[in-house]
């Protein structure tokens, strides 16, 4: 009896000890600075904390350590550059933006850290007073409609990435092997096409494992062009036009197809069975493993991703060249953030310093690449850092320097690749989902995240699966969601 | 009696006598006020409408608008159910097998041979989940796992994608899980069972008793009270699951959901994906849970009080 009495005064006490502490542990924060005097260099140094993912790096420090020789004439910072590897990212940034941790500048966009989710949430700093002074130099570089596509209700949350800014969708794959069967590839504009092909090479070489890969999001049903402004809702386009009506994904006609597609893909052993928990397509790819796959793609697009890889690869495009918008990839600064206006600096700098920019994206001279000529450069094989095949996540691609493997004529082909471009049906339609159908949003998500992967990658069988993914859609509150996106979607039709 | 004041005397002179033992809680007592009862006071998150960047203080209440959403959604009764039904499983089976495995080993006579077992049995324990994911994968990948290329031949079967059938994994999850603790799990029972009086099997041995006698009329009933103190904390946390095992286990595969959502990974993936609104539902599962686990933990200790007053914690 006695040790009992004893531990629950000891518990009283300690629960009135906790709220105490908690209360006096609840005070605001320190005050934010006011601001910094441009065109100088300021006194105070400032660590800028820099959150991008890849695959990690070892040499990190070595570049950190350049990148702050030379950040110190300039802005008088240092950076860190945590590399966070793609799996992680999603949840190790969002469980260190609700805890309100601090950090200065993270890669955001409309597939990895939603952009617009997170912006409306009041994670990223607002960035649209300091266009025309700490950000003023990286602005002007923009095309004003591809920055404009980064607004949000007339407010600017994040710098896009100066890149192509159109998208095609297309096939990469091994140019030894379509040239030993003579086949043309931007012959074959659909999966189904495709088919005939596969079985041949399924067959004839034993080397090929799988003859075509994919992941979530290059299966015959990506292979579509659509506006999604929430999980597993859409507007299709076809043949240049946009459906009239909002849809539910999994419902429509396209997804019924695609979906039997890769499930008939899936059983013949076209595709690896075992896509569910091996994602690394490009993996694969270089090992020799697999012919082709789909990608979102732009001239060059296949070299810059087998750089240095030692593997003979060929790109082609199939599907109309749309404009893209700027949420691809873009970069916020925090409204945890410390320094915003440090943080700011250096993202101007980032998109106009070209020494900057290469030295982030290959290292440093004569330890990671050499010099080929003024704008060449060689990057060897498994060198302790190169962040090249991740250049369009960051800053301005137009300043770094060609790889020995890439097409000196990159740059060129770029620039003429956006003008070719079309744009969308829907251009400049963004469909925000009020606050009020938050919970929904959120419950539609969650039963994607049950149902679709496996659906689209021909994992389960779709006659058992898609009925009771639409129910439990439905029960998610789906249908409001559409109502919402048409009555929005309605009102842009009548402004055009 | 005025017992407030026979307390504070006693405690004064205990104190006093064993001051190194005491210190010793020290410790615990720390970690336990700095991570149980420090952060109770963010059970409110529950009823506010989380906002990022600003203290608690600032969001705006919402009532219980974060628990109308875990009730109707309709994963919560998935996650409830494979929580409970996974712990009974867990708690009831695992009793069994511990207790069995601490007698078993206790009657290996030869030491070196009973330390051998322990210590293979004991070293899954050691290992992090996300090893243990990668060893289970080892045994269920579709094209290279073990299972899919000897086993499933054997009975002339096809393979399988174990991650996208959610059928046969409360077994899978039920034998790792067992593989992984029951080492650690023993060493209380055996433990208790070197402390029995040896008098005991002696004069049990004199009166003629077998082995089996000796173990359901002495064994046993000297554990009885462990096992009952042990159940009482396992029941109390009867509404939290571990988290690695169902999280890194099943690779986080939406698929197998139906049978391996469990409150901890629900509350997880709420947190992380869900932006602020997630960190809201992701609150109120978790005070839900919390509030489950302490009427159990109360309900238990009280039936226990009714039954043998001398086994109740408090």
């Amino acid at each position: 009896m006695k040790l009992k009495a004893l531990l629950k005064n000891v518990m009283c006490v300690g629960a009135v000890c906790a709220l105490v502490l908690s209360f006096t542990g609840c005070k605001n924060k320190e005050a934010m600075i006011k601001g910094e005097e441009l065109g100088k260099v300021p006194v105070e140094p400032y660590e800028i904390n820099w959150y991008i993912q890849s695959p990690s790096q070892k040499d990190v420090s070595l570049v950190e350590e350049k990148v702050n020789e030379y950040l110190k004439d300039k802005i008088n910072a240092t950076l860190k550059i945590n590399i966070l590897e793609s799996s992680q990212y999603e949840k190790k940034m969002g469980t260190m933006i609700a805890a309100g941790e601090a950090f200065d500048i993270a890669f955001t966009c409309s597939w990895l850290l939603n952009y617009a989710t997170y912006a409306n949430d009041g994670a990223f700093f607002d960035l649209t007073d300091y266009t025309d002074t700490y950000l003023k130099d990286a602005i002007q570089l923009f095309d004003e409609d591809y920055l404009k596509s980064a607004y949000i209700d007339g407010r600017l949350y994040a710098l896009p990435t100066l890149k192509e800014i159109a998208s095609q969708k297309g096939w990469v794959y091994r140019k030894d092997i379509a040239e030993k069967y003579n086949l043309n590839m931007a012959d074959y504009k659909n999966f189904e096409e495709l088919e005939p092909v596969l079985k041949m090479i399924k067959e004839k070489e034993p080397s090929i494992q799988y003859p075509i890969d994919w992941t979530e999001d290059r299966t015959a049903f990506n292979l579509n062009d659509f506006y999604s402004p929430v999980a597993d809702v859409a507007i299709f386009f076809e043949n240049g036009k946009a459906r009239d009506k909002v849809e539910n994904i999994i419902e429509s006609d396209i997804m019924k197809k695609s979906a039997a597609i890769s499930r008939r893909f899936y059983l013949e052993g076209l595709v690896n069975p075992d896509v569910l928990t091996s994602t690394n397509i490009t993996q694969r790819f270089q090992e020799g493993k697999t012919f082709v796959y789909m990608e979102n793609l732009k001239p060059g697009k296949a070299e810059e991703t087998y750089r240095g890889k030692n593997i003979p690869v060929a790109q082609v495009g199939i599907t109309p060249i749309y404009k893209t918008d700027g949420l691809g990839s873009m970069n916020a600064v925090s409204s945890t953030s410390k320094n915003p206006y440090r943080a700011m600096r250096f993202l101007n700098l980032l998109y106009t310093d070209p020494v900057l920019s290469n030295l982030i994206v290959y290292g440093v001279e004569g330890v990671h690449y050499t010099k080929i000529d003024e704008n060449r450069v060689d990057v060897p094989e498994n060198t302790g850092y190169s962040l090249a095949n991740i250049q369009w996540m960051f800053g301005n691609v137009f300043n770094n320097y060609l790889a020995k493997s890439e097409d000196p004529e990159k740059h060129k082909l770029l620039k003429e690749f956006n003008e070719a471009a079309m744009p969308t049906p829907v251009r400049d339609l963004t469909i925000t989902i009020p606050q009020s159908l938050d919970v929904q949003k959120m419950a539609v998500t969650t039963v994607k995240k049950q149902y679709r992967k496996q659906l689209v990658l021909g994992a389960v069988d779709p006659e058992q699966v898609i009925d009771q993914y639409i129910s439990e859609l439905k029960a998610a509150g789906i249908d409001e969601l559409i109502a919402e996106c048409q009555r929005q979607y309605d009102e842009w039709k009548a402004k055009q | 009696m005025n017992s407030t004041t026979n307390i504070r005397g006693n405690l004064k002179s205990e104190l006093a006598k064993n001051v190194s033992l005491f210190s010793m809680l020290v410790p615990g007592f720390i970690l336990a006020f700095l991570f149980s009862y420090l952060p109770m006071f963010g059970i409110v998150i529950a009823f506010k409408k989380y906002q990022i960047g600003k203290s608690i203080w600032e969001m705006p209440w919402t009532g219980l608008k974060n628990f109308e959403f875990l009730f109707t959604s309709s994963n919560t009764p998935i996650f409830i159910r494979n929580t409970i039904l996974y712990n009974l499983v867990f708690i009831f089976v695992g009793l069994v097998l511990n207790v069995g495995l601490a007698i078993m080993l206790s009657e290996i006579r030869e030491k070196i041979i009973s330390k051998t077992y322990q210590t293979i049995i004991l070293m899954p324990h050691f290992l992090s989940y996300v090893i243990i994911s990668y060893i289970v994968l080892a045994f269920l990948n579709v094209e290279h796992g073990y299972i899919n290329t000897h086993i499933m031949p054997l009975f002339g079967k096809e393979a399988v994608n174990w991650y996208a059938n959610p059928k046969p994994w409360p077994f899978i999850l039920i034998l790792v899980h067992f593989w992984k603790s029951i080492g650690y799990n023993s060493i209380v029972y055996l433990a208790a069972i070197a402390g029995i009086d040896t008098e005991l099997y002696e004069a049990a041995e004199i009166d003629g008793a077998n082995k089996w006698q000796k173990i359901t009329n002495i064994t046993i009933p000297s554990l009885k009270t462990l096992m009952i103190i042990m159940t009482i904390l396992a029941v109390g946390k009867i509404f939290s699951a571990d988290f690695g095992l169902f999280y890194q286990t099943t690779m986080d595969s939406g698929a197998l959901y139906p049978t391996t959502l469990v409150i901890n990974t629900y509350t997880y993936n709420m947190l992380g994906q869900g932006g602020a609104t997630g960190i809201g539902l992701a609150s109120a599962a978790s005070f839900f849970q919390s509030v489950m686990g302490f009427i159990l933990v109360l309900t238990t200790n009280y039936i226990v009080n009714k039954i043998d007053s001398e086994s109740a914690m408090f």
